[in-house]
């Protein structure tokens, strides 16, 4: 241990749980593995910090990753919580590698640099890893971890660390994820054609910004060459388009509407997997790659010499799997300091580009000035959608949601959310606050008309959405009833008998499937009617649901139904979030079922087919036991 | 094996924890300055400084529920000629009675305080040469630091407390001047002996002195030896009344060797020289004779009989066998032999087994670095929001 006279810490430290002395005692005697120092308290981070350093043995004597030292971090709750391994300042290693965090010298107040290793389970990292879990005890977690780090420096030791096959990783750019930004791009394998095609290298971009975010919110649009003809314009949603609108109103505030950009043949990086940190280190990158930065600047900035601060997109190809052909195209973004312009010039120069190129090259974008990097991330429908998707079957569809009361609300949203783009929500009501309960909308709606603010708040959700709201009751009038007769989907959420008849009456422009959703007493029945055909079979629904309506009667008949507050004689329909929501989740996958078997031919076409879905919320005794699914054709037994 | 840091929570378990520690400052902290600011006691007083096994960091935590014990040594201007030892002792009732009533009673060497959260030990000490009173109230005589807390404690004039070198700029500088400069010679102090009704002479800085230094050559491992084999005295033969206290550390300082690079190596090489050192005597059936550090008059195992001392020599032996065993032996089974020789305090994990020398290393390169599963995985977590 330390033979330094340690300084009495001037507040009491926890005590070292016996669990951290557990995990520290499963690392004695392992032929890797030197334990340089005992636990120590960082009170600057709240974690313990052990010292050891790692000595592979499959290594040869010479390689620089031999003997390395390192900072193990633990939580005072271990072997709850986190635990990480970090290169120590001294003695550790100082470069990045794949799979590591960027290795910069970290902070001043702790002898270990920022380049964590990641060393996580499947969940955090996809691919080569089999089923080896994370031990969760004390005596084996902290072992495990370390054991990792030492297969992690076998790996990069050999350069294995980046195996054929495995998912592609972008290394970190510095600074990105706590710099305020989000810098959203929609690159796809359409738009990556595109760009194969071009020969643009370098112009000016539109970065428009999301209106109500707090951070600055931008979504890249319409990439240009320096002649200001198109390159590459990606698709968005509704809310690309509103940030036009707004985005104008912010041209004179925030600065941030026009950006540059260039684009390189490879992601440009400082060997082993280290992003560049200065302008230096960037020319470099791009020199390995057979570009010239300065070349490629120097076409895009007479475009950004307004005293202003502008982003510069740099943008490369990428494989989807490391050793594959690059299919897509990633931007990642800089913050350009306030470029040369007016007056500011090379002394001896007057004030042309060639000044301020100059002047430019020489002290603002200098070798040694650090880049600003911004966080950049693709928003594709593909990427975003990567948590989960409904089948293309019914996100391709163009949809009409009539009535977008609690249950239309929520399953507006989950179909969106689901990756439904093209929507139409029809509602005459505004919404009042005692609609909160279990809309999806907020009290600043309040007051607006329901289905123009859903789809406001659709299009926020989903930046590639295109929702429309039209605030009237349905059948439509005009432009808005043939926008409506060339939808393929009809979903009814009004629980309304005459919005029925008004969808079999409605000059539908072909064949359509409809889908009608509705509510028992209390939300303890959702009752799914399924249709195609060229009109809505409205007698046919009234006689399947007939027998359901009496049941519902014969249950529940006695009971009164709420008041909205004293003072007030309408009834209201009584049901809470949970019970609408649980239901509405079974009646969007009852209809993406529909969709599906529909689309795959299995029902015949030209006659009106129909059927009714009944899903039911079982309880027994006062305990929810689940959601019950019921032919509904069988009737009330 | 070593295994060091086996033996750092094994000596964490059986050293003394924090709150005693606090105890033990509040209550030595609270009796001096109760003592300097007593208008009867002070024009009496010259210094007070701490001694004993707290100060040289060999005390053992306190056995289950008792108390932990710090010893004060108050230096006085009583001359010897002028007072027998009791009338010196009588001075302090009147101020006993007002801080420590019914707390308080006169043992043969000292006065014992016994408060609620730890137990003091008060010696008085006759009036000591004009020329050491400097040294008296050095700060490297009345310091609170113990030696394992300030490794670079020495008694001279320039050295400075872990306290003190945070509040003063010019600390490195006297720390320098400290680390060369030359030790104090102090001479022995009087302290007063109720049953032969004489003074007698004693001398903690010396013992304070030689611990540190052997402590230093040690690496730091010295007062975790004696810590260690006290505990296993006190433990594993606990039907033993003696040696205990310092004449057992004495014997140990004498024994351990002075290169020791872990508690494991200390205490296994201090055992085999007590076992080797002393065979001669136990076979003469008799006590070796230890003089004591700056009083070499006193004989430290005086009170141990051949008998005793025999008993105990026959465990050494026994004990020397089994640390050495246990230092040879691979990390499960050295674990399991010290916890063997040192009781249930010492660490010893069972599922040790499975990760012993670390020799998967190579098998698990080939596979990329991910450990072949050999067992079926624990699946843990698997639950999302």
């Amino acid at each position: 241990m330390s033979a330094d006279t340690p300084n009495r810490p001037s507040q009491p430290q926890p005590e070292l749980s016996p669990e951290l002395r557990r995990g520290r005692r499963a690392l004695e005697g392992h032929r890797e593995i030197a334990l340089l120092d005992d636990w120590r308290w960082f009170p600057a981070v709240g974690r313990w910090a052990l010292r050891c350093s790692l000595t592979p043995l499959a290594l040869p004597a010479g390689s620089p990753l031999k003997n390395t030292a390192w900072f193990i971090l633990a939580d005072p709750v271990y072997p709850w919580g986190a635990v990480e391994c970090y290169p120590a300042k001294a003695g550790g290693i100082s470069e990045t590698y794949p799979h590591q965090r960027y290795n910069s010298p970290g902070a001043a107040e702790v002898p270990w640099r920022a380049g964590l290793l990641c060393l996580s389970t499947e969940r955090r990292i996809l691919g080569r890893e089999g089923l080896d879990a994370e031990p969760s005890a004390a005596g084996a977690r902290l072992l495990w971890h370390v054991e990792r780090a030492l297969a992690w420096l076998r790996a990069a030791a050999d350069e294995l660390l980046l195996a054929a096959g495995d998912p592609y990783e972008v290394p970190e750019f510095p600074g990105g994820a706590g710099s305020g930004w989000r810098i959203g791009f929609a690159e796809s394998a359409s738009t990556f054609a595109a760009w194969r095609h071009s020969t643009a290298r370098g112009g000016l971009v539109d970065l428009r910004p999301v209106p109500g975010a707090h951070a600055s919110v931008v979504l890249v649009t319409s990439f240009r060459d320096p002649r200001c003809q198109a390159v590459v314009t990606p698709a968005w949603g509704t809310v690309a388009a509103a940030a036009l609108a707004a985005g104008e109103a912010v041209n004179t505030a925030g600065g941030v509407v026009r950006g540059g950009w260039i684009r390189l043949d490879g992601c440009p990086l400082l060997p082993p997997w280290q992003a560049p940190a200065t302008w230096g280190e960037l020319r470099a990158a791009c020199h390995a790659h057979g570009h010239e930065l300065d070349s490629l600047l120097q076409e895009v900035v007479p475009g950004l010499r307004d005293g202003r601060r502008h982003v510069l997109l740099i943008g490369f190809p990428i494989p989807e799997l490391i050793g594959g052909s690059a299919c897509r195209m990633h931007w990642t973004a800089a913050h350009l300091p306030v470029l040369s312009h007016g007056a500011q010039t090379t002394k001896g120069f007057r004030p042309s580009e060639r000044g301020y190129w100059l002047r430019d090259r020489r002290e603002v974008l200098c070798d040694e000035a650090p880049i600003d990097w911004l966080a950049a991330e693709n928003w594709d429908t593909e990427s975003l959608a990567s948590r989960g998707r409904l089948s293309p079957a019914i996100t391709g569809r163009r949809i009409v949601l009539v009535g977008v009361g609690a249950l239309g609300s929520v399953v507006a949203e989950l179909l969106v959310r689901g990756g439904v783009t093209d929507l139409v929500v029809v509602d005459g009501e505004t919404l009042e606050a005692g609609n909160l309960v279990r809309h999806t909308l907020t009290l600043s709606d309040a007051g607006r008309g329901k289905a123009s603010a859903l789809a406001n708040r659709l299009n926020h959700i989903a930046p590639h959405a295109a929702v429309r709201g039209i605030d009237a009751p349905f059948p439509l009038q005009h432009e808005d009833e043939r926008l409506v007769q060339a939808r393929d989907l009809v979903i009814d959420c009004t629980g309304d008998d005459t919005v029925l008849e008004h969808l079999a009456t409605f000059p539908w422009a072909g064949p359509m499937r409809f889908v009608s959703l509705s509510l028992g007493y209390r939300a303890r029945r959702l009752w799914c009617f399924n249709a195609s055909g060229q009109r809505f079979p409205h007698a046919a629904f009234r006689v399947r649901i007939a027998p359901w309506l009496e049941r519902e009667r014969t249950e529940y008949g006695g009971l009164r139904f709420p008041r909205e507050g004293i003072g007030c004689w309408h009834p209201v329909f009584p049901a809470r979030a949970d019970d609408v929501w649980l239901l509405a989740s079974a009646g969007v996958k009852q209809i993406e079922e529909e969709v599906v078997e529909g689309s795959q031919g299995s029902r015949e076409g030209g006659l009106e087919q129909c059927g009714l879905v009944v899903f039911e919320q079982d309880i027994a005794g006062g305990a929810f036991i689940g959601v019950r699914r019921l032919a509904g054709d069988d009737g009330v037994q | 094996m070593d295994l060091p840091s086996y033996f750092d929570d094994f000596l964490a378990a059986i050293s003394l924890k924090s709150h005693h520690r606090a105890a033990l400052i509040t209550g030595h902290a609270t009796l001096r300055s109760r003592l300097r600011d007593d208008d009867d006691l002070r024009p009496l007083i010259v210094s007070d400084f701490l001694q004993g096994s707290y100060r040289r960091s060999t005390a053992l935590g306190p056995k289950g529920e008792r108390r932990a014990d710090v010893d004060v040594v108050l230096v006085t201007r009583l001359a010897r000629d002028e007072y027998t030892p009791q009338q010196a002792i009588e001075l302090f009732v009147p101020f006993l009675e007002r801080h420590y009533k019914d707390k308080y009673r006169f043992q043969n060497r000292s006065i014992g305080i016994e408060l609620s959260y730890v137990d003091l030990d008060l010696v008085i000490t006759s009036a000591p040469s004009e020329c050491e009173e400097k040294m008296l109230l050095s700060e490297s005589v009345r310091t609170d630091n113990t030696i394992e807390e300030a490794r670079d404690w020495r008694l001279v004039p320039s050295w400075i407390d872990l306290e003190e070198r945070a509040r003063r700029a010019d600390a490195s500088t006297l720390l320098r001047k400290a680390a060369q400069e030359e030790s104090w010679r102090a001479e022995p102090l009087w302290i007063p002996d109720r049953e032969v009704a004489t003074w007698e002479r004693t001398h903690p800085l010396a013992q304070i002195a030689w611990t540190s230094e052997k402590n230093g050559q040690c690496n730091g491992h010295y007062v975790r030896v004696v810590r260690s084999l006290k505990w296993w005295w006190r433990e594993q033969h606990s039907e033993a009344k003696y040696p205990k206290g310092y004449p057992l550390e004495h014997l140990i300082g004498q024994s351990c060797p002075d290169d020791c690079t872990s508690v494991a190596q200390g205490v296994t090489r201090t055992l085999e020289d007590m076992a080797w050192r002393y065979q001669t005597d136990v076979l003469l059936h008799q006590v070796p004779i230890l003089p004591d550090h700056g009083v070499p008059e006193h004989d430290v195992l005086h009170r141990l009989s051949a008998d005793d001392f025999a008993y105990f020599h026959g465990q050494v032996c026994a004990a020397a066998q089994l640390a050495r065993e246990a230092l040879d032996a691979k990390k499960e089974e050295s674990a399991r032999l010290w916890r063997q020789l040192f009781g249930d305090a010492f660490p010893y994990d069972e599922e040790d087994e499975d990760h012993g020398d670390g020799e998967g290393g190579d098998t698990k390169a080939v596979l990329g670095g991910f450990t072949p599963r050999t067992q079926p995985s624990r699946i843990t977590g698997g639950r999302f929001a």
